[in-house]
C-alpha cells in the first residue's frame, strides 16, 4: 500500500521526529509529518487508504469528540487518532504512520483542510460540530469555511455526513449531501449565523427550532439528541449518559462521536459508555496539584469557546485564574473580550483574578463589567495569589501552552 | 443641549443598533463602557438593543453601531433604511459612534468585495469600495476633531477603504496602521453628530476621551474618573507594533 517513495519518507519522517524529541525543539509528531511530506506529497492518501477514518471538523470540540470517537471506535478494533491536537497535514501524517496497523482512524482536521484532506484519505465519516468566528485577525469570514466545506463534502457522496443540525451554518454545510445523519449536538452562540447562509436573509429562531426567511433551508429533524441525563438515537434507542467531562456542550459532542461510531458499526451502548469514560482532552479538564492549590484548567479559543468555559466554571472554588494572550495562534485582537459574558462573575464568592500577556485588556473588561478582581500577568504567580484550594483556570490557546508547560 | 436638566429624572439610554446583524467584533462593549462611565459617576443608564426585529427608535439619547460581515451588513442597511430612526435622532443632534462597517453603512453606497454596489443611509458624506488588500493590525492616531486632544488606539481589521467627501471631516491623522483608507492617512469621519473610525479594541474601552467627549453632548461636562487600568492599557496598545 505505501510505496517505496512512501517508504523513505516516512523513514526520513521517523529520523526527524526523534531528533525532533531528543532536542526537545517542540511537537515531534508535527516535524516528522513535515519532513515526510516534502519528500512524498502523496504520503497522507497512502497512509489513508484501506482504512475506515472518520475525520472531525469543527470551530470547538474538534479534539473532545475527536478523543471521544477514537474511544468509541476502540469497540471495534485499533484506532489511528492525532491525539496531540495537531490538525493540519503534518499531523495526520504523523498520526496515521504511528498507528500503521489500525484498521480504523479518527481524525480531527482543521476546517479549511478537511476538502482536501478528505479528497486524500475519503473518509467513511465526516463529523460537523459547529461554525463560530474565531481568531478575528487571521481567519476570513465564516461564510467562506462554510462554502470550502460545502463544496468539499459535495465530491464525497458515499460518505456519511454527521452533522448538528442545531448548527446554522454546519447544517447549510451539509444539507446537499445525500447520507446525513442529524444530531441535535446543541449550541448556545447564534451570533455569527443571524443570516442564511444560502439567501443571505434572516435566520427566525423559536424554542430550538429555526428557518430561513429566503430559501427552503429550516432546521431537519434529529436522529440522535440528548438531555441532561440521557442520550436518544435511531430506532427508539435511548441510554443513560453519564460523562466524565463537565459541561453541557460536551454531552452534545459525546452524542454526535456516539453517532459516528455507530455509523461504522459500532454498538449504540458500547460506544455510549466508552464516550462517557473520557476524562481528559490533550491536558484540558485535569485537575493538577500545585502547592496548596489543586488547578483545574479549561481552554478557550473564541466566543463560543469562552461562554461555554464560563458555563463549566464552579463556584465552589478558592479562585478564578482568567488567563489571556494575544500572539498569532490566540488571534492579535482581543476585540472579542467584549463579546464575552464577562458579567457572569459579577459577585463571584472567590478572587478573580486577570491573568496572561493580554491581562490588562481583560482587566479592562471585567472592570467596566462590574467584576471584582486583581491583575497579575503571570498565570502561575496568579494562581498562588488566590487562598489555599481549588482554583479554576480558564485559559486562550498560548497562555493554555504556557501554564501547561509550567505545570509539567 | 436639553441634555443634563431634561435627563435629570430618567435614565440615559444608550442605543445599541443592530448588535444581532452588526456585532462581530466586540463593538457592543462601547455601549458597555458609555454606560459604566454615567454609572462610575452617579448617573443613570440603560442599553437598549435594537434588533432586526425593531423599528429604530428615534428617541434614544444616544447610539452606536458596530462592525459587521457582508451579508450582514446589507441586512443592517436595509432595516436602517426601511426604519429612518436614526436619521431622525441625528436630525436632532443625537451623537453616534459608528464602527467600521458601519461608516459603509452610513455613507452614501459601498461597493462589497464581490463588486455589487449597495445603497447606504447617507447619514455620512463617503464612499467605500475595496482596497487591494484587508488591512488588519494595531491603530495609533492623532485626533484632529472635536477637540480631542489624546491620541486614539484600537485594531483596524476591513477590506473596504472609505473615501471623503467635502461634508466629511476624517476624525484623526494616523500614525501606525491604514485607517479609512491604506495611504490617505486619515481614520474615521466626523460630520454632525456623527463620528465614526475604523477602530475596534473595543474602542472606547481603549479611548475614555472620546467616550466622554459622546458623553458629554447628552448630559454636559463630566467629572474625570480616575481608572488606572484603562491608563495602562493605552500605555501597552500604543506601545505595541504593528505586524503584518
Amino acid at each position: 500500500m505505501i510505496t517505496a517513495r512512501g517508504r523513505v519518507a516516512l523513514g526520513a519522517g521517523a529520523a526527524a521526529r526523534w531528533a525532533s524529541r531528543v532536542t526537545g525543539r517542540g511537537a515531534g509528531a508535527m516535524i516528522g509529518g513535515l519532513v515526510a511530506m516534502k519528500l512524498d506529497p502523496s504520503i497522507l492518501g497512502q497512509l489513508g487508504s484501506g482504512r475506515r477514518t472518520v475525520v472531525v471538523t469543527g470551530t470547538n470540540g474538534k479534539s473532545t469528540t475527536t478523543r471521544m470517537t477514537a474511544a468509541a471506535l476502540a469497540t471495534l478494533g485499533e484506532v489511528a487518532t492525532n491525539s496531540e491536537g495537531a490538525n493540519m497535514d503534518a499531523g495526520l501524517i504523523a498520526a496515521l504512520a504511528g498507528f500503521r496497523s489500525a484498521q480504523l482512524a479518527a481524525l480531527e482536521v482543521d476546517e479549511m483542510h478537511v476538502p482536501h484532506v478528505a479528497d486524500a484519505v475519503s473518509p467513511a465519516v465526516i463529523v460537523l460540530l459547529n461554525l463560530s468566528r474565531d481568531q478575528l485577525d487571521r481567519v476570513g469570514e465564516i461564510n467562506v469555511i462554510e462554502r470550502t466545506l460545502r463544496a468539499g463534502l459535495a465530491r464525497h457522496p458515499s460518505a456519511v455526513v454527521v452533522a448538528n443540525c442545531d448548527d446554522v451554518l454546519m447544517t447549510s454545510a451539509a444539507y446537499d449531501s445525500p447520507n446525513v445523519v442529524w444530531v441535535a449536538a446543541g449550541g448556545s452562540w447564534s451570533g455569527d449565523s443571524v443570516s442564511c447562509p444560502r439567501s443571505g436573509e434572516v435566520i427566525v429562531r423559536s424554542d430550538g427550532d429555526w428557518h430561513s426567511t429566503g430559501a427552503e433551508f429550516r432546521r431537519p429533524t434529529p436522529h440522535w439528541w440528548y438531555d441532561e441525563t440521557t442520550i436518544y438515537g435511531p430506532e427508539g434507542f435511548s441510554s443513560p449518559m453519564t460523562l466524565a467531562l463537565p459541561g453541557t456542550v460536551n454531552r452534545g459532542n459525546a452524542t454526535e462521536a456516539v453517532a459516528a461510531a455507530v455509523a461504522l458499526g459500532a454498538s449504540p451502548a458500547a460506544a455510549v459508555a466508552a464516550v462517557s469514560t473520557v476524562d481528559e482532552v490533550a491536558g484540558r479538564y485535569r485537575t493538577v496539584q500545585v502547592g496548596e492549590h489543586s488547578v483545574r484548567v479549561l481552554l478557550a479559543k473564541n466566543p463560543a469557546g469562552w461562554q461555554e468555559a464560563l458555563s463549566m466554571v464552579s463556584t465552589d472554588v478558592a479562585g478564578a485564574v482568567i488567563a489571556v494572550n494575544g500572539q498569532v495562534p490566540d488571534g492579535e485582537d482581543l476585540s472579542w473580550l467584549w463579546d464575552v459574558n464577562f458579567e457572569h462573575f459579577v459577585g463571584f464568592p472567590a478572587p478573580v483574578v486577570s491573568a496572561g500577556e493580554r491581562g490588562t485588556d481583560l482587566a479592562v473588561r471585567l472592570g467596566y463589567a462590574g467584576v471584582q478582581h486583581t491583575l497579575v500577568h503571570d498565570t502561575l504567580a496568579a494562581i498562588k495569589s488566590c487562598p489555599p484550594g481549588h482554583v479554576e483556570v480558564i485559559a486562550n490557546y498560548t497562555a493554555f501552552l504556557q501554564l501547561n508547560r509550567a505545570l509539567a | 443641549m436639553n441634555g443634563a436638566h431634561a435627563r435629570s429624572k430618567t435614565a440615559v439610554s444608550i442605543g445599541l443598533v443592530l448588535p444581532d446583524v452588526m456585532g462581530t467584533y466586540g463593538d457592543g462593549g462601547n455601549a458597555v463602557v458609555l454606560r459604566q462611565r454615567l454609572r462610575l459617576r452617579g448617573i443613570d443608564a440603560e442599553i437598549v438593543d435594537i434588533t432586526l426585529n425593531d423599528p429604530v427608535p428615534s428617541s434614544l439619547d444616544l447610539y452606536t453601531l458596530g462592525g459587521a460581515e457582508d451579508y450582514a451588513q446589507r441586512l443592517a442597511t436595509k432595516h436602517l433604511i426601511r426604519y429612518p430612526g436614526l436619521q431622525q435622532a441625528v436630525s436632532r443632534g443625537a451623537p453616534v459612534l459608528a464602527i467600521c462597517a458601519a461608516i459603509q453603512v452610513l455613507g452614501h453606497w459601498y461597493e462589497t468585495s464581490s463588486g455589487e454596489k449597495v445603497q447606504g443611509v447617507g447619514l455620512l458624506d463617503v464612499t467605500t469600495s475595496p482596497q487591494a488588500e484587508r488591512t488588519i493590525g494595531e491603530v495609533a492616531s492623532v485626533p484632529v476633531a472635536g477637540g480631542l486632544t489624546q491620541k486614539l488606539t484600537g485594531f483596524e481589521n476591513h477590506r473596504g477603504g472609505t473615501d471623503l467627501g467635502p461634508l466629511a471631516r476624517p476624525l484623526a491623522r494616523v500614525e501606525k496602521g491604514a485607517g479609512n483608507r491604506l495611504g490617505t492617512g486619515y481614520d474615521g469621519v466626523v460630520q454632525g453628530s456623527v463620528v465614526a473610525t475604523y477602530l475596534h479594541g473595543c474602542c472606547l474601552a481603549r479611548n475614555p476621551e472620546l467616550a466622554d467627549y459622546l458623553l458629554a453632548q447628552v448630559v454636559g461636562e463630566l467629572p474625570p474618573l480616575e481608572l488606572p487600568e484603562v491608563d495602562r492599557l493605552r500605555s501597552e496598545r500604543l506601545a505595541a507594533p504593528r505586524r503584518v
